[in-house]
């Protein structure tokens, strides 16, 4: 009963951070994104279809997994969630902590922390018992945000559990622009230098980080102009108000199909199996990948077995045939790595946001 | 197909969710601190299970419903139920003092269902133009929009424009709070993580109007003064409507333009409409005293926005509000991805909800009208018993905005705040209206000179915005230049 309440009101909550838009002032991509939640986030999440559980699976393969089996040491999991309730993190979660439960033998629960740019929720989060009683969902912001506002963490204030979902960002650019292919579109920005506006969903953000990137990996000179959120971006493309807009695939889709808006290329490990002919920046020379990121991390300092009992559990969830179909339907990828990757992962993206914090100018002041 | 279409809305599932949505939108709406986007949101996840048609015309009862719902208490008790509802509690309060609430919730109930008919016309001949005109609107627009709106400051100040001038001043400042969207930057938070993200909406709001009411109740108990709690007469007449119809009519052509506009929703309409109305009319002092126009023009705009914010929604996939935000997420999860196609794909869905959404707007008015007498009674509940009801309900509804207890301390802190600014004879919706804009105003106008390159000329450039700003212009110097002609004739005729 008193999960159902706290979990009603945490979408309440939700909302109407949603309704007062005073919420997503902050200065990262995804919270504002996550203000609006079915606008941005949940079509950022909305990740490919394809690929679904292999990675997942292979790792599950070796031990079943079998529910019951294990003696988690406290009497509940709290996951924190930084974004808001109702956002395509909180609904992933929500959808997993069924199995989660089942799994360990004990109740786990959301509860969101939104605010000031998920500073709140991490901040939060960080300062947990390290005892397994609580773990934090990570995105990407948790990386973006110590550069651009004044909060106590980093990433590596935190122990990695492991990752489970991921996304990728795309360049578009107006349907009928004279360029067709990303070295067209450079030879053009080259030609006419400041003239090329990118849109992105807000400063600081992933997206704007990225586009920054990749107008540096490829030397040409863009304005970017920030919005609230990747869903307003991809509209003010759309809509002619900006020449180019680098956010994720899910989040241009309805552009795309409307026929205003085309693909160059994506910033994907490798190309997208949804966009099989669409090349990625590996391929073209611009070596610009960010991933916007879900996964678990804990309060530092937590025992490896808790740690391994929750990555059980995550992998017990995604093989869960629900959460399958509810990935599937919603557009999420599944992308489980261990803590080891995942750390990995984090160390090597962190470096693009503070090679960028510097050359934007957003280092905190 | 039009046969098909019929037959789907009139089946008992999807009857009775329209109408449970409806009611369901109502009561929510009519709580303050809960809104129409909390209430999409709560309900969301249990349309999953349901037919799509059925489950989306759940969310789209309850939203036309809530919106509705809010003029209830903003009328009954001189508290938004939600911040549609912040510019009818001008004129709506005035009524039940004078013991017509029935009178004012009447002429409520038919200009919303009036606003919400005119806009679902709308969407269902013109979804696609208006659509077009929603995908121009960017910075400049949104600014231009925001601009035009502060200017409205002027018209719902009452009796002093100096004190309505201060109390919009205070509503800029407060917007500033938190973290700046441009750059970054944190402004006025004094170091604390939870003023980064700025001041949640809906515990201000909730405090300024009914918190600092549950305070002046207080002191009337205290006092023993008696309030008249006799209610005269509970319908509106023949005349009401006639005057009310062209009002009707413009507010909800208005909401359902702003509406279709992203970003731009019901609250802000509601005060739009409210300034035409009261510029159109042939005696605007009248206004703010407790006429039927005052009540009709932001109850029609604001339901007007209902169609308004499905257009880009259904046409473009691009959510005009938060409301629809919500709707979007459960559209997808429905596998109804809006946009061109979804008009090809899915014509029979999409029909399917148009009419759902006319069905919802008679339901609306069907169970407003019923329930009249039953909300009227709200106001001769002893104020000992509702005082402190409110007071609980105002304080679980911001505690629910984000799980934590600072939104509390700032609704009770605006509570104070407004408490003595009524005292004070300082009007509250000034405060509103420059919380609402003022980051919106803020935001573009930054974001424009980013994609001008700083050039001011982009405001001049674009045909939309430069029509707000100069309908701005006008407004805020005709009553000057109309007080100069009126001086020199009154000198010519004495002279």
């Amino acid at each position: 009963m008193m999960k159902n309440v706290k979990k009603i009101i945490a979408l309440l909550a939700a909302v109407a951070m949603a309704t007062t838009g005073l919420a997503g002032c902050g200065s990262s991509a995804e919270s504002s994104s996550e203000a609006a939640p079915a606008s941005s986030e949940a079509a950022s999440s909305a990740a490919s279809e394809q690929a679904t559980s292999q990675e997942a699976s292979s790792e599950a393969a070796d031990g079943e997994l079998v529910p019951g089996t294990v003696k988690y040491p406290v009497k509940q999991l709290t996951i924190t969630c930084p974004p808001a309730a109702g956002g395509g993190t909180d609904l992933l979660i929500r959808a997993m902590t069924a199995s989660m439960s089942e799994y360990l033998g004990v109740p786990v629960i959301v509860q969101n922390k939104p605010g000031a740019g998920m500073a709140i929720g991490f901040s939060a989060g960080m300062k947990e018992k390290p005892d397994g009683s609580s773990i934090t969902a990570a995105v990407a912001e948790m990386l973006a945000v110590p550069y651009v506002s004044q909060v106590d963490f980093t990433y590596k204030d935190f122990t990695p559990i492991c990752n489970f979902n991921s996304c990728y960002g795309s360049l578009a650019v107006a349907a009928d622009a004279p360029y067709n292919t990303v070295e067209e579109f450079v030879a053009y920005a080259k030609e006419h230098p400041g003239e090329i506006r990118f849109s992105n969903s807000g400063v600081g953000g992933n997206w704007h980080v990225l586009a920054a990137a990749f107008a540096d990996a490829a030397g040409i000179e863009v304005t970017h102009v920030p919005f609230d959120g990747g869903g307003p971006a991809a509209n003010a493309l759309a809509g002619g108000n900006v020449e180019a807009c680098e956010v994720s695939p899910q989040e241009l889709d309805v552009h795309v199909k409307s026929g205003k808006v085309k693909l160059l290329c994506t910033f994907s490990p490798e190309r997208l199996p949804e966009l099989p002919d669409l090349p990625t920046g590996t391929e073209l020379g611009y070596d610009t990948i960010l991933t916007i990121f879900r996964g678990f991390v804990g309060p530092k300092d937590m025992d490896p077995e808790v740690v391994k009992m929750i990555q059980d559990a995550t992998q017990y969830a995604l093989n869960d045939p629900e959460v399958t179909s509810f990935m599937e339907t919603q557009h999420y990828t599944k992308n489980y790595m261990n803590a080891e990757e995942f750390y990995a992962m984090l160390e090597r993206e962190d470096a693009i946001y503070a090679d960028q914090a510097v050359k934007l100018g957003l280092t905190k002041s | 197909m039009l046969l098909d279409i019929l037959m789907n809305v009139f089946r008992p599932a999807m009857l009775l969710s329209i109408l449970g949505g409806v009611a369901m939108g109502i009561s929510i709406g009519a709580m303050p601190g809960l809104t129409s986007t909390m209430g999409v949101a709560l309900l969301m996840p249990m349309t999953f299970a349901m037919d799509p048609d059925v489950g989306m015309m759940v969310l789209i009862g309850l939203f036309c419903g809530a919106i509705y719902g809010g003029s209830i208490t903003a009328i009954l008790i001189n508290t938004p139920g939600t911040p549609s509802a912040a510019a009818t509690v001008l004129d709506g309060y005035k009524f039940t003092m004078r013991g017509e609430a029935g009178r004012a919730l009447g002429i409520s109930t038919v200009s919303s269902f009036g606003g919400g008919i005119i806009s679902g016309i709308f969407l269902i001949f013109i979804a696609p133009i208006l659509a077009e005109i929603a995908l121009k609107f960017s910075a400049p627009e949104t600014f231009a929009l925001a601009f035009f709106g502060i200017s409205i400051i002027a018209s719902i100040s009452g009796n002093s424009l100096i004190k309505g001038l201060m109390s919009g001043t205070l509503g800029l400042i407060l917007a500033l709070i938190g973290m700046d969207n441009i750059t970054g930057y944190s402004r006025f938070t004094f170091g604390s993580t939870f003023l980064m993200a700025g001041l949640s909406f809906i515990p201000v709001l909730v405090g300024l109007f009914a918190m600092s009411q549950c305070f002046l109740s207080i002191e009337e108990i205290y006092e023993r003064r008696v309030m008249d709690n006799t209610t005269k007469r509970s319908i509106p007449t023949l005349q009401d409507l006639k005057t009310i119809f062209p009002t009707i009519l413009r507010a909800g052509i208005t909401g359902t333009f702003i509406g279709a506009i992203p970003g731009a929703g019901g609250d802000i309409s509601a005060f739009v409409s409210y300034d035409m109305e009261k510029r159109v009319s042939k005696h605007p002092e009248k206004f703010g005293t407790g006429i039927p126009e005052g009540i009709a023009a932001p109850e029609a705009s604001n339901n007007g926005t209902t169609g308004g914010a499905l257009i880009p929604l259904l046409t473009l996939g691009i959510p005009g509000d938060a409301n629809t935000a919500v709707m979007l997420g459960a559209l997808m999860v429905h596998n109804l991805t809006p946009g061109p196609q979804l008009f090809v794909d899915q014509a029979e869905t999409v029909y399917t909800l148009f009419a759902g959404f006319m069905l919802a707007n008679v339901f609306m008015l069907i169970l407003g009208l019923s329930g009249l007498r039953a909300f009227v009674k709200i106001v001769s509940i002893p104020r000992q018993v509702l005082v402190p009801v409110i007071m609980v309900l105002c304080t679980v509804g911001s505690y629910a905005i984000n799980n934590n207890f600072n939104d509390v301390i700032v609704m009770l802190i605006a509570g104070v705040i407004g408490y003595f600014l009524t005292k004070g004879g300082f009007p509250l919706s000034p405060i509103v209206l420059a919380l609402i804009l003022g980051p919106m105003a803020e935001g573009n106008f930054r974001r424009s000179l980013v994609m001008s390159n700083g050039s001011y000329a982009i405001f001049l450039e674009r045909p939309i915005a430069l029509a707000f700003i100069v309908i701005a212009v006008i407004s805020l110097f005709l009553p000057i230049i109309k007080k100069g002609i009126k001086v020199q004739k009154e000198s010519k005729a004495s002279a």
